[in-house]
């Protein structure tokens, strides 16, 4: 059966595709599986390097290994995660793989802590310490599934491509890159005091955004807070 | 709405915003695309990938989890929009502070001296949020304090620093002591004149600053009353 267009080395892997291989058809699981693999073999080593800290760069068996305990739990842990996969919600399979990666990369970090494994994986040249600390700083999401997280996370997508480019382009240099306030303010000519306050408008816009309905949950009862924190 | 309020609120958008940032660069990696490689490479990549995505397809190893065919629905938690902020911001950042002080002096202090500065301890973490907030009221300059904090994320090392708001420009001089469990003892002494001074800690890993917010990064403060 004839899933894939297969000019060289691409898998097109549609919606079609991915309902029969999670129904059982071993030739579209086969694509699938494939797809998976080329997606991930882009992403993971991107996503790995982040979550460790940007030290160093795991070895070629180590990763091929990684990925594929994560095509494997994909395809047969997760299978509704990938079933949710919808190119008309705005995201391509690739991107769409790439948050599931980052989701199955963080639980896998936060719940090997102690491996052998995961320590010479995360380590690089590292010491005890500084592997421990890697670690340590994969945040969890909490209690949520994968595919809630997953969902949850695309509509954190949604509403940052919703951002006008310069506005996205600040958030990212802020949590991402790890830039500054002074930085930030310098480059663009601008007070201090304006670069926070328009990172406090983000924030609050993507917080809005995120609890307007946008996201594909039924309601539940907020959790109780604890004690108020200043994070600084 | 109260500060403290605001103060939640503020961090639970900043864990909404940083995970926001963080999806979208998995979604759309910021680097530079993979290298390209030759087509000898390619053809040896995709044979490979052939053979694993075969093996795949044949069915998950004996020690990995529920078959495809067999895999049981899996129990999913149904979870409001309003909710998912604060969802976030407890799982990326749930800290719960606590101040608690413990008036009277040090027992081991010699009741017959003049004075002997005494030994104050205020706790910062656990799960002891009934106790509410506690300012450490009537203190003298060159009292010690010994703080011990819990951070919330685990680091084998957590780095405390500490401040008074009416002069940020000086870290205060601590002594940092480690426990077991993550646990952190920070004694430091009042040197604050007579009056109300607040005390700021920044508590978290080595990329923690002060006064900007992070995932991991808690910055607490409590108010001390100094007397004449």
């Amino acid at each position: 059966m004839g899933w894939a267009t297969t000019p060289s080395v691409m898998v097109e892997v549609t919606r079609e595709l991915v309902a029969h291989a999670l129904d059982g058809e071993r030739d579209a699981l086969a694509e699938l599986a494939e797809g998976l693999l080329i997606a991930t073999e882009r992403r993971l080593p991107g996503l790995l390097q982040r979550h460790r800290g940007r030290a160093g760069t795991a070895g070629a068996t180590e990763l091929e290994q990684l990925q594929y305990d994560l095509v494997e739990d994909l395809l047969y842990r997760y299978p509704r995660a990938l079933r949710r996969w919808d190119p008309q919600a705005g995201l391509g399979f690739e991107s769409y793989v790439g948050l599931l990666a980052d989701s199955w990369l963080r639980r896998r970090l936060s719940t090997v802590r102690g491996s052998p494994w995961a320590l010479r994986i995360l380590g690089g040249g590292r010491s005890g310490e500084a592997m421990e600390t890697a670690i340590a700083d994969a945040p969890a999401l909490g209690h949520l599934s994968l595919e809630d997280e997953v969902a949850l996370r695309l509509a954190l997508v949604r509403a940052v491509e919703a951002l006008e480019g310069s506005d996205r382009a600040l958030l990212l240099a802020y949590y991402l890159e790890g830039r500054t306030t002074e930085e930030l303010a310098h480059e663009l000519g601008v007070a201090n005091n304006s670069v926070h306050q328009r990172l406090r408008r983000l924030r609050v816009r993507l917080a809005t955004a995120l609890g307007s309905g946008a996201m594909p949950f039924e309601s539940e009862a907020t959790p109780s807070g604890g004690r108020s924190v200043r994070h600084g | 709405m109260a500060d403290t309020d605001i103060d939640r609120e503020d961090a639970e958008h900043d864990a909404v915003a940083r995970a926001a940032a963080e999806s979208f660069a998995a979604a759309h990696p910021l680097d530079s695309p993979q290298p390209h490689p030759q087509e000898g490479v390619i053809a040896d990549a995709s044979s490979r990938r052939r053979a694993l995505a075969e093996r795949l397809a044949a069915g998950p190893r004996a020690e990995s989890s529920t078959p495809l065919a067999s895999a049981p629905p899996r129990t999913t938690r149904a979870i409001g929009g309003p909710a998912l902020a604060l969802v976030l911001a407890i799982a990326a950042v749930a800290v719960l502070i606590l101040a608690r002080p413990r008036p009277g002096p040090d027992p081991s202090a010699d009741p017959s001296a003049t004075r002997i500065p005494a030994e104050y301890r205020l706790e910062l973490g656990g799960a002891a949020t009934e106790l509410g907030d506690a300012d450490l009221a009537h203190r003298r300059r060159g009292d010690r304090v010994v703080v011990r904090a819990t951070p919330a994320r685990p680091s084998p090392t957590p780095q405390v620093r500490a401040r008074w708001s009416d002069d940020v420009e000086a870290d205060l001089a601590v002594a940092i002591e480690h426990q077991p469990g993550g646990a952190v003892l920070v004694r430091l002494t009042i040197d604050r004149a007579p009056g109300r001074h607040t005390l700021e800690l920044l508590i978290g890993d080595g990329d923690c600053a002060w006064d900007r917010p992070a995932i991991g990064c808690e910055q607490p403060s409590v108010d001390v009353e100094v007397d004449p």
